[in-house]
């Protein structure tokens, strides 16, 4: 590994995982969603989805707040602002570890052969 | 698409996600078809020999299951999909109506503007260039969006139904197929384009099989 590789920046764990990434770009792109459009958009199972918001919440990126709308609960879930740049952070440290990648392989690159583009 | 190296099976669509949650409001079209429907339907009614007593009837009706209609397709939408609350520095609803307010006012000041120096295709000329030089400042971003499949096949055959008699004037024996097509070519395309929407929504937004299909 070059010292450039060792260098890269590292996403931040908890925004990487998967289904906590679905659940951050659905926050990050309105002000708030209830429950069943999260588990629709992001298609995680109902106990997934529950165990993944308990853990954003924790970590402190998302609010989860429970209210009564015509005498059925609903759960709304919206970013914090920490975790509006926690995911803005995690967008750029991607675009890095892209753009270093990209550089890397122009670099290691034989004269004449064609680069694929790095798979993320 | 990003998949995760510890959980093979599980990649997040972060295009489709963010398309859908962008556009939801714009993708429950149901409303839209119901309204074109009625508007088919209205024009028909129009056209059909009868009381005033009966169109009167007719329009009271449609007014009371356009506000019933409204609320059971909000609700069946909020069941189904769920319910978002949009980001707060996004256009606001209302100019959606200004742009189609300006459009209509666009058509009349063009139209007057026609017959004032005698050119009959002026305004269908305008609308043609500006949909060219609209075309120009597309970005690939714009142009990928899925809705697009529809919307700009069916703005073509609108443009074309209105424009063509303007441009070669039928004879007398398809005038009447021509009348009803113009009337009748906005609501199937309201029609169409909100059953359009409609379906994307379920094609982006699928209902699960069993609750735990999937454990991403």
């Amino acid at each position: 590994m070059t010292d450039e590789l060792k260098a890269m920046p590292s996403p931040n764990r908890m925004v990487h995982e998967p289904a906590r990434l679905a659940i951050l770009t659905v926050l990050s792109s309105c002000a708030s969603a209830d429950f069943v459009f999260l588990q629709g958009v992001t298609r995680l199972s109902k106990g997934n989805l529950s165990v993944q918001l308990t853990n954003l919440e924790t970590a402190g990126l998302v609010v989860i707040t429970k209210e009564i709308i015509d005498k059925k609960m609903r759960t709304t879930v919206r970013l914090t602002d920490r975790g509006g740049s926690e995911i803005a952070d995690y967008w750029r440290t991607m675009d890095a570890i892209r753009a270093s990648m990209k550089g890397e392989r122009r670099r290691t690159a034989k004269p004449g052969r064609l680069v694929p583009e790095p798979a993320i | 698409m990003i998949d995760s190296a510890a959980n093979p099976g599980v990649a997040v669509d972060t295009r489709r996600i963010k398309y859908v949650t962008e556009h939801f409001r714009q993708l429950q079209g149901l409303g839209l078809a119901v309204f074109g429907a009625f508007w088919a339907i209205y024009e028909l009614v129009l056209r059909a020999p009868g009381s005033p007593w009966g169109f009167l009837w007719f329009v009271v009706m449609g007014i009371g299951m356009a506000f019933s209609g409204r609320d059971y397709l909000e609700q069946y939408y909020q069941r189904r999909f769920g319910w978002i609350e949009p980001p707060k520095n996004s256009e606001p609803e209302s100019s959606g109506y200004v742009s189609v307010f300006a459009f209509v006012l666009a058509l009349i000041v063009l139209e007057w503007l026609g017959n004032k120096i005698g050119s009959d295709e002026l305004w269908f000329r305008t609308i043609i260039l500006f949909c060219f030089i609209y075309s120009l400042g597309w970005t690939r971003e714009r142009f990928i969006n899925p809705r697009n499949a529809y919307l700009l096949p069916a703005i073509l055959v609108v443009v074309f139904v209105y424009g063509y008699p303007t441009l070669d004037p039928p004879d007398s024996a398809h005038i009447a197929v021509w009348k009803a097509l113009t009337d009748l070519v906005m609501p199937a395309f309201l029609i169409v384009i909100g059953l359009c929407d409609h379906i994307l929504l379920l094609r982006l937004m699928p209902k699960r099989i069993s609750e735990d299909d999937y454990d991403g």
